[in-house]
């Protein structure tokens, strides 16, 4: 069942024009993942999609309502994470969570039982007299997550919400969130990093203010035109020097010592494999989102 | 019932959240002790009445009729006579170095004229450096020559009485009417309501609201079912009962420590404080939507407050300004707030009399408050 449509979809501030001629299709139950470097869109994007920004021309479907129109409708359906922490820095972890629970109108009960398991699985019970101010980056992202997940929406909107997060934070989120999207949570999360994708059951690879791919991670890269190869050779410089010079290479990234290569066809892979000799030690490695973003903006 | 219900019970949350917050900032007892405080201050400094004018004769004559005009300024509340001379080149020196501010000069052949039934001047120097206060000293200086020449003049009369029999005077006694020692702690100290109620519910509220903006809060809070209204409701309630017990404890204060009237309803006073709430709070919303951050808010809230402090008659009294900023105190609410204050305290005025200022008030507040409203709507969505 598709819970959000959107065709045709444009928005421009001033000169600049943010979205332009989108078209999405999220199903129940996906976690849809909006990938792209900053300042492609995406944030307008999901604010468009939560009924925070007023559309230019284009349609928004969400849940069965029009978007501008119906938006209180949705509302209480949806929860939305911004970029930036956004409770109240002043106000402990609890009270945040009972705040956003008493404006959504949630019973002091109901919430009790609600409440427990969200503070389990993102452990931040023993923080429950804590000031959210007082927390670091990725527990106040789990504050956050809590605050928007009190309700129950069936789609949740997340902007962001790992960047400036540690690693270690960073993982934990993305669990949990597999977690709140196996018990039926659509999910739409935006976020520059390219590993993310991976987690997404379907993304958008977003670029000035369109998407210019859109797949499950694992076609994407079965489609990508071209093959990943990676190079350890023993000298650097004179391997540099030489894919520098070879034309059928589309791509290519020194990582260190090691070289990360993306060749046209098999044929250039031989080549290439040839030209370096032994000491390149040369190895056919799996293409990444990455690696089919880079393609997609260069042609 | 249900629907006002409805609409009632997220506002109170909003209420519990903000006002948990303003004590977790401590910004509570800052709400209440700070006009305490000011209400002091501006009781003491602010105090335009002159006593104690440090004074200074030059007897050039030393005769006994010098004498008696000199004697007459000591033991008065006004002036403390600090030095009397005979050696006019002193003058200079004292008056130069701040140790006198005022310098009565009686000429050598004082006493000799007034006896021969001549005209007998005498001199009056004041330090211009501080105007206001110079005039008022020496119009004091002049009362009490006139009181000492009227003296003069019933001592020759008397002598003639035999003469020229029963003549008639006529003679002025002085009344002033609602504040009668003239004190201007009386005046001012009401008038610090107005301030605060300003700060409190024009500044220190938009703060508030840009503050939730700046972090974010505002925009996740438009993303749940709550509306712009109920969020707005939330916020503004807290101040207006913080507005309204900061009334009470500026009225406390000046009855305990300046012993000022409070002729009138301290009911209708709260009442019709509301108006002026109104009107803050309408530009306080104002400032808030077109403030990004919450220094943007503090300056836009200066440049509101400016006026309202200086043209409002609060400090100056509006007669004294040129005709064109007179004009323009029209459009400055607190001019009408001042006089409502004012009118209560020291009048015991009734809601007839002050119906014009409520009236502009009302109008004004119900203009600002629909436009900020209409404003913070447009920018929430």
């Amino acid at each position: 069942m598709e819970v959000i449509s959107v065709t045709g979809l444009s928005k421009s501030f001033k000169t600049v024009k943010a979205v332009d001629s989108l078209d999405i299709s999220v199903q129940q139950g996906e976690i849809y993942g909006l990938i792209g470097p900053d300042g492609g869109g995406k944030t307008t994007t999901l604010r468009l999609l939560c009924g925070l920004l007023l559309p230019e021309s284009g349609e928004i479907t969400v849940l069965d309502r029009r978007l501008p129109e119906a938006a209180e409708g949705v509302k209480e359906h949806i929860g939305y994470m911004c970029q930036r922490f956004s409770l109240y820095t002043d106000l402990t972890v609890e009270e945040n969570i009972t705040f956003f629970a008493d404006i959504y109108g949630i019973k002091k009960q109901e919430l009790k039982e609600r409440l427990k398991p969200l503070l389990e699985m993102t452990r931040l019970e023993p923080f429950k007299d804590r000031l959210a101010g007082k927390l670091s980056g990725g527990m106040k992202q789990k504050l956050a997550l809590i605050c928007t997940l009190i309700h129950r929406p069936q789609i949740l909107f997340l902007d962001e919400p790992t960047t400036g997060v540690d690693p270690v934070s960073r993982r934990e989120f993305w669990e949990i969130l597999q977690s709140i999207h196996t018990e039926g949570v659509t999910i739409v999360v935006t976020t520059p990093y390219m590993d993310e994708a991976e987690q997404c059951s379907r993304i958008g690879l977003m670029f000035k203010g369109k998407i210019i791919a859109t797949d499950t991670p694992k076609n994407l890269k079965k489609n990508l035109n071209g093959i990943v190869l990676e190079a350890h050779p023993a000298f650097a410089a004179d391997f540099r020097e030489m894919i520098k010079a070879c034309t059928y290479i589309t791509d290519w990234q020194q990582m260190g010592e090691r070289f990360r290569v993306v060749v046209k066809d098999e044929a250039s892979a031989a080549d290439i494999t040839a030209a370096a000799g032994e000491t390149a030690n040369i190895r056919r490695i799996a293409a990444s989102v990455e690696d089919v973003f880079v393609q997609k903006i260069k042609t | 019932m249900g629907n006002l219900r409805d609409f009632f019970s997220p506002v109170k949350h909003v209420m519990i959240k903000e006002v948990t917050e303003m004590k977790r900032m401590k910004i509570a007892a800052f709400l209440i002790v700070a006009p305490i405080l000011q209400a002091i201050v501006f009781g003491f400094v602010a105090v335009t009445d002159i006593k104690n004018v440090p004074t200074m004769i030059c007897d050039e004559d030393n005769s006994a009729l010098s004498r008696a005009l000199t004697d007459k300024f000591f033991n008065m509340d006004h002036f403390r006579v600090v030095l009397v001379t005979h050696d006019p080149q002193t003058i200079e020196k004292q008056l130069g170095s701040n140790r006198a501010r005022v310098c009565l000069r009686i000429p050598p052949d004082f006493g000799e004229n007034i006896r021969k039934g001549k005209r007998a001047p005498v001199q009056v120097i004041g330090d211009g450096t501080d105007s206001n206060s110079a005039v008022q000293t020496m119009s004091r200086v002049q009362l009490v020559v006139a009181a000492f020449s009227g003296e003069v003049f019933e001592k020759k009369l008397a002598a003639m009485k035999s003469v020229v029999g029963q003549l008639p005077s006529i003679t002025m006694q002085e009344r002033v009417w609602y504040n009668p020692e003239l004190k201007s702690a009386n005046v001012m100290v009401p008038g610090v309501i107005g301030l605060i109620l300003a700060i409190v519910t024009m500044v220190i509220m938009s703060l508030s609201i840009v503050r939730e903006k700046e972090s974010g809060n505002i925009e996740q809070m438009v993303v749940t079912p709550i509306t712009p209204a109920q969020i707005i409701a939330g916020k503004i309630i807290p101040y207006i009962v913080i507005g309204l017990i900061d009334i009470c404890v500026v009225v406390v204060t000046c009855g305990i420590i300046f012993k000022t009237p409070f002729e009138g309803s301290f009911l209708l006073l709260l009442t019709l404080s509301l108006f002026m709430i109104l009107v803050n709070l309408g530009i306080g919303i104002y400032i808030s939507t077109i403030s990004a951050t919450q220094q943007q808010a503090m300056f836009s809230a200066i440049f509101f407050l400016m006026p309202n402090i200086l043209l409002s008659g609060f400090l100056f009294p509006i007669k004294n300004m040129p005709e064109i900023l007179q004009w323009l105190t029209y459009i400055i609410p607190m001019r009408y707030y001042m006089v409502i204050i004012r009118g209560i305290f020291l009048k015991g005025l009734g809601f007839m009399e002050l119906l014009p200022q409520t009236f502009a008030l009302f109008v004004y507040g119900a203009v600002v408050f629909a436009m900020a409203i209409k404003a913070f709507r447009k920018t929430v969505s």
